[in-house]
């Protein structure tokens, strides 16, 4: 798959892609790229990516080898929206996945990455794409939450990972409270394609695990997305620990899929080469 | 890959929060004080406020060692001159610390062992 230079990906961000020289151009650097290059808010993360990871937060220890801890994780596009971590024990670890591909575990204790400050204050629909293993049902696990607590933040939303033993969840909400969908049936350990579309103007947040989709169409107050802290692998760092892998996970304003060729499916394809789930 | 043969989990009483974090600063565990080691809220019921803080990391076989050393007011290269050793001796004692060779499902464990639930807000799901 290949989307080429000729989408708009500027000089600039071509040199901004990867380090030790500019690693191969792999279908997410591609996405990433094409993201860049339009005004849609968002981000991409590729955690099987060796070259995007590093042992400090400020990005001089490249990590390069399994089982290293990861202190950040690279935005792709160029925007800067790193996700940290500078504290050892809560780093998750850069480790083989049972398909021998390389994620990010997270311990299900004390794991998780964050960005201070993600901006979506300009869309009413958001998609999220992630690649995640869950290893167990015991506890909700948060695969990626915007806000410290959606269920208290205005224009914000949850992906988890289970919500409930044998579960996928996910939820926003605008001025009112969550509106949540879960898909049941996927007992741990269990590796999934995990895609979000959540339209507060509809309303509407669909989930879709592993090409099978429900959605919900409670009333979520309307409203933009907020401009909040996203934390992946935790909730505010606090609670809800994820006991799992995550490969990849994109989270861009969902205008952004009409645009781009070969739109959502081109995206779950470039993550679903990590995680395998189906 | 990078081998940690063992997993500690370290249980800190509340009060000792902010000596626990410094002391996990100057063992390089941490960037600055903006990121603590010590994450996880606990408390006996799992309700606010917590009366415990815990953290899980990979370590290696000499961890424990360490760990006994500093107890005894012996304390590793890096921390030398950093802290008095008494007060490290007492901060390491006052510690609840968990080793085990398998990681998995080693911190709810421990946990368990203590008597703490991690805390929820009220409502939380």
């Amino acid at each position: 798959m290949s989307f080429g230079y000729g989408f708009g990906m500027s000089r600039r961000h071509r040199a901004s892609l990867g380090h030790n020289g500019g690693p191969p151009l792999t279908p997410l650097r591609e996405i990433a790229s094409a993201l860049a290059s339009t005004a849609y808010a968002g981000a991409v993360w590729d955690f099987a990516d060796k070259t995007a990871a590093w042992q400090d937060t400020a990005g001089t220890t490249p990590v390069t080898s399994d089982g290293q801890w990861v202190a950040r994780s690279d935005d792709l596009t160029g925007r800067g929206q790193h996700l940290l971590q500078g504290s050892l024990p809560s780093r998750p670890q850069y480790a083989p996945l049972p398909n021998g591909k390389p994620a990010l575990l997270f311990d299900g204790a004390d794991d998780f990455l964050s960005l201070a400050s993600f901006n979506l204050i300009s869309t009413n629909k958001v998609v999220v794409i992630a690649g995640v293993r869950k290893m167990s049902d015991a506890s909700i696990g948060i695969v990626a939450e915007l806000s410290s607590n959606a269920a208290d933040a205005p224009g914000s939303f949850y992906v988890l990972a289970p919500g409930s033993a044998g579960t996928y969840s996910a939820a926003h909400r605008g001025a009112s409270p969550l509106v949540a969908i879960s898909r049941t049936g996927y007992a741990a350990p269990h590796s999934a394609l995990a895609t979000i579309m959540t339209d507060l103007s509809a309303p509407r947040v669909a989930l879709t695990i592993n090409g099978s989709t429900s959605a919900a169409t409670g009333d979520a107050g309307g409203g933009n997305f907020g401009d909040y802290s996203l934390f992946v692998g935790r909730r505010a760092g606090l609670s809800r620990p994820l006991n799992g892998a995550l490969s990849g996970l994109f989270i861009a304003d969902a205008r952004f899929l009409d645009i781009l060729p070969g739109g959502q499916g081109a995206i779950e394809a470039a993550i679903n080469a990590g995680i395998e789930a189906y | 890959m990078t081998q940690w043969t063992h997993s500690a989990v370290l249980i800190a009483p509340a009060p000792l929060l902010d000596a626990a974090n410094a002391l996990a600063v100057a063992m390089g565990w941490s960037e600055g004080p903006e990121w603590p080691a010590y994450t996880v809220p606990l408390s006996p019921t799992g309700a606010e406020p917590a009366t415990h803080w815990g953290l899980r990391i990979g370590a290696a076989e000499s961890f424990e060692a360490m760990i006994d050393a500093a107890r005894a007011g012996v304390l590793p290269e890096a921390l030398a001159g950093a802290f008095p050793p008494a007060q490290v001796a007492a901060l390491v004692g006052a510690l609840i610390v968990d080793i085990r060779a398998d990681a998995a499902g080693h911190f709810a464990a421990a946990i368990g062992a203590a008597a703490l639930q991690v805390v929820l807000e009220d409502g939380e799901i």
